[in-house]
């Protein structure tokens, strides 16, 4: 495992690289995209497991924090969808240098799937698109962190209440609130990936609007793959998933194969 | 400002993250070490530490926020011992590689809830430790604590916002929608309690570190176990007086890990200027008229 700064000066992300501690040929490569905010460090653990999986199935691994988050620099106040976005591609460039592999595939969770699919149809190249339950758009995402806090904070006995601009302690901009409420999976269109493949605990409607919905580069609508998690709570279930990351493991390594 | 990734420690295996001030750090000024808190990787919660870790660098301090061993990015430790001791170890060891890596040999652990068991042994066990922050450290219940606290529990009987949150816990908890884990303020939970050292032991400690001139900051916030008010700290501890070198804070509108952006500011603001005011300043000051 190799922590480390990448991208422009001023501009860097924070990255865990872990080489590949299989023999594999050809070399494989698979970048990891965080959720945001609190679910970002709620997973940060189920992301080491994650790539240690992949590392030990023979892949090239690289996880990064997004810009204004975690280790990288810059301030949430400074974040952007569009800025996010080219954090894929500029981790995906690291990764290749790193790998020597030209096209990674790539495995978002939650918000971070939604931004993959995102990069993907700015035109980065990928193999697999592994979409591990996916952020379907940005409001009912938004809607969805803004329950969960309003929940968890509720159950304390000293509730603090975030500001306007503010989401489960966390800056969001006005302006990042809007960017990312006009983002919609089921409308990014056709991708180049050579698989899209939907990871998720229990099969849901919105899976279907998704199959319905989104085309890899053959034309075909994303698998969904069900690994039922011991844990049920969807966050939790996710922080301490280890059904998921074997199911994305031997997807993603599989088709490397 | 300019950050660095390392990995370092006696097995290679701690991962950390160096912060420098553009210019390089002011002459006198140490290493601030910043670690997990609780079973969050070392960015701290709403990315706590690095808030700290840059606006000390913004007032010319560096630091380093690492993660301990077992937690966060850091592989565990092969040695023997329990979690308080594998906290002082890394904290040595990260302490060995700063002194290496940026040439100061004075130190500050800040430590939040749990962590103040490491950055307690640490100074306690290491001469380097110029400084240590306590956020929601070591506390002890008083006479005057257990007073305030029924006035406390009385005052919420008259507060309509708990009395809501209260019949809402009844109502979910009647409808199966929960199953009543939720955790009052100071109630231990189940999966996590902590011993802390008698109270005299902890007045020896504390004399012993003030006698090597080593300066203390304690937060306490509103959700911290056994504490109430400022004022407690002297008593708990018998103290006539609060020494020059302790600063002590009772924050009632915080929360244990100041969840909104105040919060966190202020804690960030305070931090950062008792290390300027107390760690920095004060040396330099000396030394130019030295």
């Amino acid at each position: 495992m190799q922590p480390t700064f990448f991208g422009k000066s001023g501009q860097q992300l924070f990255g865990v690289y872990h080489p590949p501690l299989a023999r594999r040929s050809p070399a494989a490569s698979a970048l990891l995209c965080h959720p945001a905010a609190q679910e970002y460090m709620r997973t940060h653990w189920a992301f080491r497991k994650l790539a240690a999986e992949l590392s030990r199935a023979g892949l090239h691994v690289l996880r990064f924090d997004w810009h204004g988050t975690g280790d990288s620099s810059g301030e949430p106040q400074g974040a952007s969808v569009p800025l996010w976005i080219s954090d894929v591609g500029t981790a995906a460039a690291e990764l290749a240098d790193l790998a020597d592999v030209a096209r990674p595939s790539l495995v978002g969770l939650r918000l971070g799937a939604l931004l993959a699919a995102l990069a993907v149809q700015r035109g980065l190249a990928v193999k697999d698109l592994v979409l591990w339950e996916p952020a379907l758009d940005g409001a009912s995402h938004l809607r969805e962190l803004a329950e969960i806090e309003k929940a968890r904070y509720d159950s304390l006995a000293m509730p603090s209440r975030s500001g306007p601009e503010e989401l489960f302690g966390y800056a969001m901009t006005s302006a990042l609130r809007r960017e990312l409420e006009a983002l919609d999976l089921r409308k990014v269109g056709p991708l180049r990936a050579d698989r899209i493949v939907v990871v998720t605990g229990a099969a849901r409607p919105e899976h279907e609007e998704l199959r319905a919905s989104l085309r890899d580069g053959a034309g075909r609508p994303p698998e969904i793959l069900v690994a039922v998690e011991d844990v049920k709570d969807p966050t939790d279930g996710v922080m301490l998933s280890s059904k998921a990351q074997m199911a994305i493991a031997a997807t993603v390594a599989g088709a490397a194969a | 400002m300019k950050e660095r990734a390392h990995l370092f420690g006696s097995s290679g295996g701690l991962v950390g993250v160096t912060t420098e001030p553009d210019g390089g750090a002011l002459p006198g000024a140490p290493v601030v070490l910043l670690f997990n808190v609780g079973l969050n990787h070392r960015v701290g919660p709403g990315r706590l530490n690095v808030d700290l870790a840059r606006s000390l660098a913004a007032v010319g301090v560096p630091s380093l926020r690492f993660d301990v061993s077992g937690l966060g990015d850091s592989e565990p430790r092969g040695d023997a011992g329990d979690d308080v001791a594998r906290q002082v170890a890394d904290l040595r060891e990260a302490m060995d590689f700063a002194e290496k890596k940026l040439g100061v040999h004075r130190f500050v652990p800040v430590g939040l809830c749990s962590g103040t068991d490491g950055v307690h042994g640490a100074a306690m066990a290491d001469p380097r430790v110029a400084g240590a922050a306590f956020l929601d450290g070591y506390a002890y219940a008083t006479p005057g604590y257990r007073f305030r606290a029924s006035m406390l529990r009385l005052g919420r009987l008259r507060d309509p916002v708990r009395w809501k949150f209260a019949l809402r816990r009844r109502w979910r908890r009647l409808r199966g929608l929960s199953t009543g884990e939720e955790v009052e303020i100071g109630a231990p939970e189940p999966i996590f309690d902590r011993s802390y050292p008698p109270v005299e032991r902890f007045r020896s400690d504390l004399e012993a570190l003030l006698a090597r001139n080593v300066k203390l900051l304690f937060v306490y916030t509103a959700e911290a176990w056994f504490f109430n008010h400022r004022e407690q700290f002297r008593r708990m501890v018998g103290w006539r007086t609060l020494p020059p070198a302790v600063e002590v804070e009772y924050w009632r509108e915080a929360d244990h890990v100041f969840r909104t952006l105040a919060q966190r500011r202020r804690a960030v603001q305070r931090v950062t200027s008792w290390v300027r005011d107390a760690l920095v300043e004060a040396p330099a000051r000396r030394a130019g008229a030295a």
